[in-house]
């Protein structure tokens, strides 16, 4: 480990623990035939496809997050997120109409966006409403509902509403300190403290360090820095270089989280029979939760949930299959995972409770204007 | 250590991903077991970074990078994305089969009363020369379908609650990866003396007839024949 100053680290910690039980856990489902119950070929396939759609998508998001560490100065960050707050926040929920990517894309996106010092509400509203406001999403619902543009344009309108009320609140309800990690809490504001900094290093790319400066008399201690303004100039190789390795480091620092978050998902997709929904969807309540529970529990992507909430047709009310569609891409059990590697955990529970909420509220809203049968 | 170890995942993942999209004799790929065939652009993709991955060197100001945590994380780490590759290995040519349809099988019913009265039953077509017929379009269009002798290939399944009468020809359709996968099917009047494999593909003709069960249109077929086949290159089918 020569290549690490691993002298201040712990020698193990709880994720550790986490991930060596996850592995010990994948020994049992590889060498026994029906592990859980779960026919072992039907985990496998469940596991891999989720995963390797995922991983793609994520590893895309990666390149994408160490672009705009490299070649996206702060400033123009700055000068594009000042001016009217809800503008902003709106805007940023409009971006994935540039950018048409899913939600496992989405969070190294975010992730970056934030430690450059993106508004935290803004950063929300981009991270929960691009799987939903993009071009691919809007085809594949438009292609699964048979060109019913009533669907598609509520789909889109319920998820714009939601991921930038969700954005505001939580803008409001904490700081960025509060919300995210240290890892990704922007540089600037760690600057902002109104003493001396004394470290010396010389290096090409952003990165997360200790050091160690004074406050005064008998004051030393150790403080986290993040430099992540290094890349002003330069020629573009070397800003080129720079982004893929900020790309590797973000992928290599997010994609645990993906592992554990596909195969909880995969677990559950495997044992859960899609037909409960069938007995739940007696009463308004029920139906909306059940399948807000189903999108959280199959993880699927959203460029393809349409077909499985269209597959509903007949069963469940297009409102409980709007519920489907709304909640998945901002909130599904591998998204959870992953936002651990930005958030920190009570702002996780906030925001996911916050989403849950909304989109629950919305939906019945919706469901009471238009009579018991739905939209 | 570490940077060795995000080399080596590197390249194995490289690895694996191209393997996925070299074609067996058949022509179809492993790819086709999990994604649809048209992200191949996808995985390529993935492979691509990978390599670009590998491509660049390391910074060396020796630094403490924010994603290590501990020093057995700093190796645990780079190992838990290897995880999912023995399973892609060992079931790349895996189908659900009978056993997912547990967990899959939607009744997607229309009501009998809004969907009959406008369908009429034509005259029975040639018998004899019948091509193979589009089972996603049997089950998602059955009014073209209704009085007409039709061949499609799927598994077949008897529920053990069920009659003893009738067969479940089905399919799963993969809208874009296999956990999206849904099952669907036709009920098949069962032949006499006839032997269910589980997990078996089969081509099946018969007619195709309306009927109703619990209140519910249901499409069946009725004077089948039933064949054992080999699985097909194709297994999934898409919308």
């Amino acid at each position: 480990m020569s290549d690490l100053k691993t002298r201040n680290l712990p020698f193990f910690t709880v994720s550790d623990a986490l991930l060596v039980a996850v592995g010990t856990s994948l020994l049992f489902f590889l060498f026994f035939p029906a592990p859980l119950g779960i026919p072992r070929h039907v985990f496998a396939l469940t596991w891999s496809s989720i995963f390797l759609e995922a991983l793609s998508f994520m590893l895309i998001g990666s390149i994408v997050s160490g672009v705009v560490e490299a070649f996206v100065p702060s400033g123009i960050i700055e000068r594009l997120v000042l001016g009217n707050r809800f503008a902003v926040v709106a805007g940023s929920a409009s971006m994935g109409m540039f950018f048409p990517v899913c939600e496992c894309a989405i969070v190294p996106v975010a992730r970056r966006l934030l430690k450059k010092g993106v508004p935290l509400s803004a950063g929300i509203a981009f991270m929960l409403a691009v799987p939903i406001v993009n071009p691919v999403v809007i085809w594949s619902t438009s292609v699964a509902y048979q060109g019913e543009w009533s669907v598609v344009l509520t789909r889109l309108l319920i998820g714009f509403g939601i991921a930038c009320t969700a954005a505001m609140i939580m803008g409001r309800a904490f700081s960025d300190k509060k919300a995210l990690l240290s890892s990704v809490y922007p540089a600037k504001k760690q600057k902002a403290c109104s003493h001396n900094h004394d470290h010396k290093h010389e290096h090409n790319h952003s990165h997360h360090h200790d050091h160690k400066h004074d406050h005064g008399p008998g004051c030393s201690h150790t403080h986290h820095v993040i430099h992540s303004e290094p890349h002003k100039t330069g020629m573009f190789g070397s800003r080129v270089i720079s982004s893929l390795q900020h790309a590797r480091d973000d992928f290599f620092d997010v994609a645990p989280f993906l592992v554990i978050g596909t195969l909880i998902a995969a677990i559950i997709r495997s044992s859960i029979p899609t037909s409960v929904i069938e007995h739940l969807a007696q009463s308004p309540v029920l139906e909306t939760g059940s399948m807000m529970f189903l999108a959280f529990a199959l993880n699927l992507c959203s460029e393809a949930d349409a077909f499985i909430a269209a597959s509903f047709t007949g069963i469940i009310t297009l409102t409980g299959q709007m519920a489907f569609m709304v909640l998945g891409p901002m909130l599904d059990i591998k998204l959870l995972l992953m936002y651990r590697s930005v958030f920190r955990a009570k702002f996780i529970v906030v925001l996911a409770s916050v989403v849950v909420v909304l989109v629950f509220s919305v939906i019945m809203f919706i469901r009471y204007l238009n009579g018991a049968g739905g939209l | 250590m570490r940077k060795i170890l995000v080399k080596v995942v590197s390249v194995l993942w490289a690895l694996l991903l191209v393997s996925l999209l070299l074609p067996d004799n058949n022509g179809a790929t492993t790819l086709h077991t999990f994604l649809k065939p048209d992200l191949w652009w996808l995985v390529a993709g993935g492979a691509l970074i990978y390599v670009m991955f590998l491509l660049v060197p390391f910074s060396d100001c020796g630094c403490t990078h924010n994603h290590v945590k501990s020093r057995v994380g700093a190796f645990i780490k780079p190992l838990i994305l290897l995880a999912p590759a023995p399973f892609i290995l060992a079931f790349g040519n895996a189908e659900y089969g009978t056993d997912g349809l547990a967990t899959r099988l939607v009744k997607r019913n229309i009501q009998l009363e809004t969907s009959t009265k406008s369908l009429t039953v034509p005259e029975l077509g040639d018998r004899d020369s019948i091509a193979l017929t589009d089972f996603l379009k049997l089950t998602t269009e059955p009014e073209s379908f209704l009085g007409r002798r039709v061949k499609t290939i799927g598994m077949l399944y008897q529920d053990g609650q069920g009659s003893d009468d009738y067969l479940l020809g089905f399919r799963y359709v993969m809208s874009c990866c296999a956990a999206d996968a849904m099952p669907v099917g036709v009920l098949i009047n069962k032949p006499q003396d006839f032997i269910l494999e589980k997990d078996a593909w089969y081509e099946f003709e018969g007619t195709v007839q309306p009927d109703s069960i619990e209140g519910y249109f249901v499409i069946k077929m009725d004077d089948v024949l039933i064949r054992p086949i080999e699985k097909p290159s194709q297994t999934w089918l898409y919308p």
